[in-house]
């Protein structure tokens, strides 16, 4: 797995060029700090499926976007403790998430869906076809 | 050894990296969350909060609901106990296994007393808040120094 011929390829993102630094630039006025979620990917005969902890955020704030073979997924998650008066122990910190994952030609772009519930969001990558760039609807599940 | 046994672990990795292999931003900070617990043996981190009437108490339980969670009060300790169990899809393969199942319980002391009976616990995207009234004796805290004064 050849991780340093990648190129993120975006001009709005910062350069991942440090373990500490992320983005910074891209929110000002929050922690300039993004949270990698943790990812679980399965495979079955006709998709993958990839299932992120990304508690705090919502199905509108969650974007997904394919472009050049890499599925990149942010949270944004909001500032809740605005109305819950003063801190008396911080244990966690609360910021957006971020990932990038490279999806290969075996998935069909076309197809893909996802769903936020419970803090996780589900993405369903159908195999086969060819990978274009798209935007992905994040919808909830509310049952 | 044998060119065959070389070959299948070869051809593997060729299937998947043509699927969804590298997550490939290992360089971004897995700051501890909630869900990574603070250790194995006093379960999820906790944030706390209060303004004059309650205590918040707040952590992040991806994948549990209400029910899956005990809460206990008694007099000013709180015990937070729970579980998750991946659900992992029918019929597939692991790929990659990078969230876990967790069971935990911990116990917290809290900065005032509280009305017990009106204690409320809310679950949403995967976020518990439990709101804790404070007691009435733990607002007269506040004034105790008028209190004074009448003696």
């Amino acid at each position: 797995m050849n991780c340093q011929t990648i190129n993120y390829g975006h001009d709005t993102h910062a350069q991942y060029d440090s373990a500490t630094k992320v983005r910074g630039h891209l929110h000002p006025t929050k922690d300039p700090q993004a949270y990698r979620a943790p990812v679980d990917v399965y495979e079955s005969t006709d998709e993958y499926i990839l299932l992120a902890d990304m508690p705090g955020t919502s199905s509108d704030d969650i974007e997904i976007v394919i472009d050049g073979g890499t599925l990149e997924i942010t949270g944004t998650v909001r500032d809740r403790y605005a109305t819950l008066g003063r801190a008396i122990s911080r244990e966690y910190g609360v910021g957006d998430y971020h990932r990038h994952i490279r999806i290969g030609k075996g998935v069909n772009a076309d197809g893909i869906t996802a769903v936020y519930r419970d803090g996780i969001l589900r993405v369903n990558l159908p195999r086969h076809g060819e990978s274009i760039q798209r935007t992905v609807q994040v919808n909830e599940d509310r049952s | 050894m044998t060119t065959q046994t070389m070959s299948t672990p070869t051809t593997a990795m060729g299937r998947v990296r043509d699927g969804v292999d590298r997550l490939f931003d290992s360089m971004l900070p897995a700051v501890a969350r909630t869900f990574n617990m603070i250790s194995a043996h006093e379960g999820p981190a906790i944030n706390m909060l209060e303004d004059d009437f309650n205590v918040y108490i707040e952590t992040e339980l991806p994948g549990v609901t209400l029910d899956d969670i005990e809460l206990t009060i008694t007099n000013d300790v709180l015990t937070v106990a729970g579980s998750r169990d991946i659900d992992v899809p029918a019929d597939t393969s692991v790929l990659r296994r990078e969230r876990a199942d967790f069971s935990f319980e911990r116990t917290i002391r809290l900065p005032s007393m509280i009305e017990i009976d009106a204690v409320e616990a809310t679950m949403r995207h995967g976020v518990l808040t439990v709101t804790l009234p404070k007691s009435e004796e733990s607002r007269t805290r506040h004034v105790s120094v008028t209190q004074e004064s009448i003696d």
